[in-house]
């Protein structure tokens, strides 16, 4: 790193006791360094984006004769590799164009901020989002939340497929609709919208039902990532079956959101980590818990497919949180809740085993 | 005769001095299962 500064999210603090907190108190960015003698918290003073590392080192022995060269330099490097640190004068990015720049600015700031990888530019993420091509299933209440995200996101490639037609009923929580859209196919309502949203984004769509996983084969050739927001067939063996048959033996990885009334989960899979199958296989059934009532709010259905939305983009930039193959999600009911469930391969999975 | 000087007494390596940089940790959410039925 040429000229090392503090990313502006991560500023340093001092709590009082000789420690140095960075990253403020969000889990697993925020830090803390014991200080009791100022090396790191002069250096992190330093670290303005006008000086080298070495000058850094330099004005850090100056201050600290006691530190030897070696020292004061391990010093500024541990800084530097500890991801609250970034590059002031960032060398070009060329894939993206000063419109684009701008436009994803706030989600430069974003991976900036979660992002502790050393970066050269800081726009790899929204390169790689340019780069992805995204499969969307399922253009109701999870689907229209993701794909309108996905497009807003800027992925360079979206094709949506839905087979149904907009519904008054859909009116309270499906994102892309209005009263002017009943009775009109919700993929020709959404291409509409959604070029509109975003015109650098190349989106195509389909009305058409998936019957099965020849069909859903044919359908993820060409895309990497899958966002699986549709519920038909819901019963175990039907679509989520489906796609993780498919998907794991393409070794392509995929997000399936939804909801039941205010309990929200979504789930990621891919290689490296259990299949949908394995996971499920260890969750204890719950009778009586999981029929597909009808009742939602938009909440329930924004959060799924905004979640959909967020892990496939954690997918294509690399900064999904942890391997894949887990459910998470949240209940309206209770503040404190927490849907988390992850469960080892089982030995005998033809697919991930 | 000439005799061999005594070796010097092994310096005492001074610890090297450094930082570290520790992560905080995380506080345990309750945890629920996900639903199995999922609508969208």
């Amino acid at each position: 790193m040429r000229l090392p500064r503090v990313k502006p999210e991560h500023a340093p603090y001092r709590l009082g006791d000789g420690t140095i907190r960075l990253g403020g108190a969000l889990y697993p960015i925020a830090s803390e360094i014991t200080d009791d003698d100022g090396w790191a918290w002069t250096a992190l003073t330093l670290m303005d984006g006008t000086r080298t590392q070495e000058e850094i080192a330099a004005r850090l022995r100056a201050a600290f004769p006691d530190l030897s060269q070696e020292e004061a330099e391990d010093v500024v490097a541990t800084l530097v590799a500890s991801g609250h640190v970034e590059e002031a004068a960032p060398g070009p990015c060329a894939e993206l164009s000063e419109h684009e720049k701008e436009r994803y600015s706030r989600s430069r700031d974003y991976f900036r901020w979660v992002d502790l990888s050393p970066r050269d530019h800081g726009w790899e993420p929204q390169v790689r989002i340019k780069a992805a091509r995204v499969l969307v299933l399922g253009l109701g209440g999870t689907g229209s939340h993701a794909a309108w995200a996905l497009t807003a996101a800027g992925v360079g490639r979206l094709h949506l497929v839905d087979p149904d037609v907009v519904e008054l009923s859909n009116l309270n929580r499906q994102l892309l609709y209005t009263e002017a859209d009943l009775g009109r196919p919700k993929a020709d309502v959404a291409l509409d919208r959604l070029r509109r949203v975003n015109s650098g984004v190349r989106i195509t769509v389909a009305r058409t039902a998936v019957d099965g996983p020849g069909e859903l084969a044919r359908l993820v050739r060409g895309f990497d990532v899958l966002a699986l927001c549709a519920d038909r067939p819901r019963e175990l063996g039907g679509i989520q079956s489906w796609a993780n048959e498919v998907c794991g033996r393409a070794g392509m990885p995929w997000v399936s959101g939804g909801y039941n009334g205010p309990l929200v989960s979504v789930g990621v899979f891919g290689p490296g980590g259990p299949c949908f199958a394995c996971v499920r296989a260890g969750i204890p059934p719950r009778p009586g818990a999981d029929y597909a009532w009808p009742g939602v709010t938009g909440a329930s259905a924004g959060l799924s497919g905004q979640l959909v939305a967020h892990d496939v983009l954690a997918l294509v930039t690399g900064l999904l949180p942890t391997p894949p193959g887990y459910f998470h999600g949240v209940t309206l009911l209770d503040p404190d809740g927490h849907v988390y469930a992850r469960h080892p391969a089982r030995p005998d999975c033809a697919i991930c085993s | 005769m000439s005799s061999t000087p005594s070796p010097e007494p092994p310096q005492e390596r001074k610890p090297r001095k450094k930082i570290t940089v520790r992560r905080l940790d995380k506080i345990e959410p309750t945890a629920m299962t996900p639903s199995h039925g999922n609508s969208n």
